[in-house]
């Protein structure tokens, strides 16, 4: 007998990319306000990453992702295009800003919280595009 | 803009289809049936093929655009 895979939405799944993005970056956060981090930035990364892989691993090893859906394919592009424009502002705001105003910027910690940024995001706005109303979500 | 007609609920009521078994007679998801029902998403030409392939009609039959 075939086994059935259950399903994962998508949805779900950009769910965890977004907290697993954001994480790192609210420990980041936490940990620079307290002025005593105990765990330094690669590691908080790599735990991020970890985590990531885990996950990926227990969901195509146990659920089937609705990827290929169309919908889900126009929301995600949607979702690239708006966030491909807001990361293009805020690197070329960061430009002017360190060139005429503030410089000092810690490039690295502006390079990777603009990509875990990014990242969440790009989640986070296709859950917004992708989540049905309730009204939508009864049979008719 | 021209706006997307769609008589997919009726030809799923004449059938006595659910959402869920037409979305996975054509392998997409309950929720695109439904924003396709409402006219708010635009269907590729192969999911519309599909679904009118499920009907046993043609797609303009099912879609058209209203001006």
């Amino acid at each position: 007998m075939e086994k059935t895979k259950k399903k994962f939405s998508y949805n779900n799944f950009h769910s965890l990319i977004f907290c697993t993005a954001l994480s790192p970056i609210i420990a980041y956060v936490f940990f620079t306000v307290k002025g005593k981090g105990e765990l330094d930035k690669l590691s908080i990364l790599i735990g991020a990453v970890a985590f990531a892989v885990v996950q990926a691993f227990v969901q195509s090893r146990f659920y089937t992702l609705e990827k290929k859906d169309e919908m889900v394919q126009y929301n995600l592009a949607k979702a690239n295009r708006i966030t491909l424009c807001i990361v293009l502002t805020v690197l070329f705001i960061a430009v002017l800003v360190n060139d005429y105003l503030f410089k000092g910027f810690v490039c690295s910690d502006f390079c990777w919280i603009t990509v875990m940024g990014a990242i969440a995001l790009r989640s986070f706005l296709f859950m917004m595009f992708d989540a049905p109303s309730a009204k939508d979500t009864e049979e008719e | 803009m021209p706006e997307l007609k769609t008589k997919l609920k009726e030809y799923r009521a004449k059938h006595d289809m659910k959402q869920g078994e037409l979305a996975e007679l054509v392998g997409v998801r309950r929720e695109t049936i439904i924003r396709l029902e409402k006219g708010l998403y635009n269907p590729s030409l192969k999911l519309a093929m599909d679904i009118a392939k499920v009907f046993g009609t043609t797609v303009e039959e099912i879609f058209s655009f209203e001006e």
